[in-house]
């Protein structure tokens, strides 16, 4: 395996970061990367993977509670130096579709004192969109960075996976920060600071 | 043919090592997760010295692109000495075409002030922050003043304000009032005076802030609820410059800086340049509005 030749660690990185941090910023806008020349391993798409090339170095960790998980840490080696980690240390924790939660109890949700020093979750879904997807789950947040409230249409995201979130957030500041990404390079956030309610629409 | 691109600039982009920049926006990311807290970072060593806005800068290298307009104000003004050596320095490492338009801008770095001109949800202000600690001026610890924000115990806060009130009558505090951000983390704006901090209440921008020297950064995200601390009877005030007006162009309605002449005539100056020149030249401009200026009635502007 390789090195992406056509991701640029300085000039992508930065772009990417932006759109992340417009996001996290803006529980609930949309966001899309740009399309990449960039082959992540089945398991991984590449929203996922351009998410960590942006965050992930030697300085910190990932876990990868998906399938395929021995070629998406080589390729994360390959590309980004960061080492995968037990789910109790791991700084990111990369999900597949559907994930139900299970197992991301032990993953950290910080100290009183260093509420940041917890996970983040990049959870991958179907398709994200603003208008009504089939057999979608409709995310209505609310809360800093959201004027009123927002509302996101996701497919490809379990349910059980928001009621855990909503669980660890309910000590705020403590909590998970989340990512979701889908196949069409699109991606928005559920920071800890966002309440949100949700409904199966079809 | 493969040309080898790394070694023919002497500094990375934007100076800070990749790295470096990395880590900074991994905490950017946990900031704005969590509005108001301060989150430790490495603060790498920078060509200028520590407490000169290193802070301000760190955030600012770690998200400027290429296509970023860029700029830096102190106390208002983008002539001061600070501010140019960063533009400089800023210009100088990235190519980022520089600007004094606010409006034009899409990343501005600032030093004690906010822009007259209501920012976008396009924009980004970074500020440099002295000192980020609001708890520091009633606990000299810093694991104690991490206790008291990890417990929301801000009493202790609440009675400094309370102190001021009756020893002097008023709650003294001028720049950098201390806020209540998302209800739950006091906060330094940094030294911004009163008349910008309800600026910071239910904004379209996001607010970075870092401090170089105390190792910390925090956020406040966009449409975050900003409150400066107040009692039920003694309220939070801006400045009065009702009985001033700025003596170029005559106007009321924005931060005055005093100035003396040689004569030790006393003068007032709009305090932000770009909205002085916009002003001067009769051009349009678009600025905050807030129920603290609103009810400043008796200007008629």
């Amino acid at each position: 395996m390789q090195t992406e030749l056509h991701y640029d660690t300085v000039f992508d990185e930065q772009q990417h970061f932006r759109l992340l941090l417009d996001s996290m910023a803006r529980p609930g806008k949309i966001n899309t990367f740009p399309a990449m020349e960039i082959m992540p391993p089945v398991g991984l798409n590449q929203a996922s993977a351009l998410t960590g090339f942006a965050l992930l170095n030697a300085d910190t960790s990932y876990h990868i509670a998906g399938y395929n998980g021995a070629d998406i840490a080589q390729y994360l080696l390959v590309n980004t130096a960061s080492q995968q980690a037990s789910i109790d240390t791991a700084e990111y924790i990369f999900l597949p579709e559907n994930h139900d939660g299970r197992g991301l109890e032990k993953a950290r949700v910080g100290t009183p004192v260093y509420p940041e020093d917890s996970a983040t979750l990049i959870a991958e879904a179907e398709l994200i969109s603003e208008q009504v997807v089939e057999n979608s789950l409709g995310i209505t947040l609310k809360g800093p960075g959201v004027n009123g409230e927002a509302r996101v249409f996701v497919s490809g995201i379990n349910p059980a996976l928001l009621e855990y979130l909503k669980e660890q957030n309910v000590e705020y500041p403590l909590g998970i920060d989340l990512i979701v990404t889908d196949k069409q390079n699109n991606l928005f956030c559920i920071p800890r600071s966002n309440a949100f309610t949700y409904i199966k629409t079809n | 043919m493969i040309e080898n691109t790394k070694y023919t600039n002497k500094y990375n982009f934007a100076f800070i090592d990749e790295a470096t920049k990395k880590e900074i926006r991994r905490k950017l990311l946990k900031a704005v997760a969590i509005p108001g807290h301060q989150v430790p970072y490495s603060s790498p060593e920078m060509p200028i010295s520590r407490g000169w806005g290193t802070g301000g800068l760190h955030i600012t290298l770690a998200v400027i692109g290429k296509e970023d307009v860029f700029k830096i104000i102190d106390q208002g003004s983008d002539a001061s000495v600070n501010a140019c050596n960063l533009r400089e320095f800023v210009n100088g490492m990235t190519g980022c075409k520089t600007t004094f338009d606010t409006a034009e801008a899409t990343l501005i770095q600032t030093r004690h002030r906010i822009t007259e001109e209501e920012l976008t949800d396009k924009q980004i202000i970074v500020f440099q922050v002295p000192l980020p600690e609001p708890l520091r001026m009633v606990e000299r610890y810093e694991y104690k003043t991490l206790q008291m924000h990890a417990e929301a115990d801000y009493a202790k806060m609440y009675v400094s304000l309370y102190e001021s009130y009756v020893r002097h009558g008023a709650i003294m505090q001028g720049a950098g009032y201390p806020v209540m951000v998302n209800g739950r983390y006091i906060m330094s704006p940094s030294p911004i005076p009163r008349w910008d901090t309800p600026n910071l209440n239910q904004a379209q921008t996001l607010f970075l802030f870092g401090a170089g020297r105390e190792k910390r950064l925090y956020a406040v995200p966009p449409f975050t609820d900003v409150e400066p601390l107040e009692f039920e009877d003694v309220n939070f005030e801006i400045e009065d410059f009702s009985k001033s007006e700025c003596y170029k162009t005559g106007y009321k309605k924005a931060f005055l800086d005093e100035i003396y002449s040689d004569e030790g005539e006393r003068k007032f100056v709009i305090s932000d340049s770009n909205f002085l020149d916009k002003k001067s030249e009769k051009q349009e401009t678009h600025q905050y509005s807030n129920k603290y200026i609103d009810q400043l009635q008796e200007y008629g502007l």
